[in-house]
């Protein structure tokens, strides 16, 4: 992985990294006010969503593993 | 996907519109608020964290009561730059760095606490203690009176008889267009990279030159490469690479120096000769700090070592700070299209020339010019008065925009980037240059043009902005291998293997780059003023004290013959 979010009972829903994420790689489920990782694979892994998490759910681990980019979806 | 998406147009009129919210979008708006102006801000991301103003750490000033003395500035820069700076932008640097500074102090985005220590690295947010840019950029902003209009991506600018009038983009949240009227437009949007496992500036993706190209702005500087290195694991990370109070603070530096820190493409010379891994790759002639001036020099602002193999190409696709991006038309950060301004990064105001002069330009530049773009647009605006573009133009504007989410068929936009980064990423293409390397990659980027932007596809509005990003980089790679060609000769962060000495006769010079009339990428050269070309009559060997691999034997077999 890239990004994780480790501690998800944490996330309050407040939106901050989806504002935060330079590469657009969160949304927010408004339902169940959680934060979702929609787009992994274009994580960049910069930590900024980190550093602005006011709860500390969100964690970027070492390396980047995400599924294979191929010429289609 | 698959349907036909009409997204709803909604219209905006302003006064000035200012496209990316970094450091040079925020002193242009702040100052076209200023001079009277209804200013509106449009951001891909969220203003003060988009672009590369987040992980800016240095900013250049010129202060006299410390000594600093103009003229040992331009000959510092003169040298590093190798004789292609643009002076009056430089003296722009000069004249106004010190007062943007004393602003940002003002506004508390940066503090005058000493020099940090690493000993005493704490966690960011305490550290920072309220001097965050990243969240003060938008809060001075909305107190100014400024209107921020974030997550929605400028995709073209509105043109009618040959002056731009405002610009469209999409919203990445809602199904909504939006078009922006607007008298004058500034574009602070950056320069860019093809999203190379390195720095954290995917965000940044050549949009502003791409839309400036589009409506026949010059595009200059594309033939000099940022050379930056980074470790393999989480290379920006700040966490990982526990230097959060690095790239969380802004510090002041001093200028550039004839004999002082510059950073050029030379590692590359040693893998090329030995092959990888690089070892030493710090400089090791850098000044120590000065205890009276406050303003920091070199290694007391240097990064610890990176995590991991150091690697090369770091932001494959950057050229040098300042000095690619829109070709100013005069002195005021015009391009030269009535009604459209650039600053910053996507201005190639040439403050550095082929090679990085020393740190802090790159944010105190786009500080500067930010300044005067703002103003010189809120002139502008004051007096302009067009007409908006036709309901026509935007339904059309708005029809290609959505074209890869209303497609039933098409390549992956991750794919398209790859594919431009496995082209223009190995060191023999951009930094050790030579012609049949330049050419071949060139096919690849021509093909991938003609046949595979325009059939990229989206499934949502993320990928959306994704396509748009891949077809403005995959531009850039078009300018960026069709400028290296032209320049026949080596200078600062440009190499060719195939002429690899300095040639003061032809290339004094910069490559401008326009679209023709047949929709063509034309290239031509524009000679240096005299007065900024520097000692001519020195000595090749003193006037240029880097070397280049084979440059001297080259030289004299050309003497020879």
């Amino acid at each position: 992985m890239a990004v994780e979010l480790k501690q998800i009972e944490n996330c309050i829903g407040c939106g901050s990294c989806v504002l935060t994420c330079p590469c657009d790689v969160f949304r927010l489920d408004e339902k169940a006010k959680k934060t979702v990782i929609a787009y992994p694979e274009d994580c960049q892994v910069c930590s900024m969503c980190t550093i602005y998490c006011p709860t500390g759910a969100i964690f970027v681990t070492h390396g980047k593993i995400t599924k294979p980019i191929t010429a289609y979806m | 996907m698959g349907s036909n998406n009409h997204s709803p147009i909604t219209e905006l009129t302003v006064d000035v519109l200012v496209i990316g919210g970094g450091m040079a979008g925020f002193f242009a708006a702040i100052r076209a608020v200023e001079k009277g102006q209804k200013v509106v801000m449009v951001d891909k991301g969220t203003v003060g964290r988009s672009g590369f103003t987040p992980w800016a750490n240095t900013f250049c000033i010129f202060d006299k009561s410390q000594g600093d003395s103009a003229d040992d500035w331009i000959k510092g820069v003169q040298a590093k730059g190798e004789y292609l700076v643009n002076l009056d932008y430089f003296s722009m640097l000069i004249e106004d760095s010190l007062p943007r500074y004393s602003q940002l102090l003002q506004w508390g985005i940066v503090d005058t606490r000493p020099e940090w220590d690493r000993e005493s690295a704490i966690p960011s947010r305490k550290y920072l203690a309220g001097h965050d840019r990243r969240l003060l950029l938008p809060k001075v902003l909305k107190k100014a009176g400024v209107t921020m209009i974030q997550r929605v991506m400028v995709t073209e600018l509105l043109q009618n008889d040959g002056c731009v009038l405002g610009a469209m983009g999409f919203h990445m949240d809602k199904n909504e267009m939006i078009a922006f009227h607007a008298k004058a437009t500034v574009i602070c949007a950056g320069a860019g990279g093809y999203k190379a496992p390195g720095f954290p500036i995917h965000g940044s993706t050549f949009d502003g030159d791409a839309m400036a190209y589009r409506v026949g702005a010059s595009i200059s500087g594309k033939d000099f490469m940022d050379f930056h290195f980074t470790g393999d694991i989480n290379p920006w990370d700040v966490f990982a690479m526990q230097e959060e109070v690095f790239v969380n603070r802004i510090y002041p530096t001093k200028g550039p120096t004839v004999n002082g820190l510059g950073i050029g493409i030379d590692p590359i010379f040693k893998i090329q000769a030995e092959g990888p891994p690089l070892k030493e790759f710090m400089p090791e002639d850098l000044a120590p700090p000065d205890p009276v001036d406050h303003r920091s020099q070199g290694k007391s602002l240097m990064p610890k070592m990176p995590n991991g193999n150091i690697v090369m190409g770091a932001a494959t696709g950057l050229g040098v700070h300042k000095s690619e991006g829109i070709w100013p038309a005069n002195k005021e950060c015009f391009s030269g299209i009535p009604g459209l301004f650039a600053a910053g990064d996507a201005l190639a105001s040439m403050i550095c020339g082929a090679s990085y002069p020393t740190t802090g330009m790159g944010l105190a530049g786009s500080a500067v010019q930010g300044y005067r773009a703002g103003e010189a647009a809120a002139e502008f605006a004051a007096r302009a008065g067009k007409e908006p573009v036709s309901q026509a133009t935007l339904n059309r504007i708005s029809h290609d925009t959505m074209a890869p989410l209303n497609a039933d068929r098409g390549f992956n936009p991750r794919w398209v980037n790859q594919l431009l980064l496995n082209t223009m990423q190995p060191y023999y293409i951009l930094l050790i240059m030579e012609k049949r390397r330049l050419e071949s990659a060139l096919i690849q980027i021509e093909f991938i043009q003609e046949h595979i932007v325009p059939r990229i596809l989206a499934q949502d509005r993320h990928e959306l902005r994704l396509a748009h990003e891949a077809k403005n980089l995959v531009l850039n790679a078009e300018m960026k291998l069709r400028a290296c060609l032209f320049r026949e000769e080596s200078r600062g962060n440009h190499y060719r293997e195939d002429f690899p000495a300095r040639d003061d006769r032809e290339w004094l010079a910069w490559v401008i780059i326009n679209r023709d009339s047949d929709g063509k990428m034309e290239l031509r050269k524009q000679a240096i003023p005299i007065e900024w070309q520097g000692d001519l009559t020195q000595p090749y060997e003193s006037r240029y004290q880097r070397r280049f691999p084979n440059e001297l034997e080259f030289l004299r077999t050309k003497a020879g013959n």
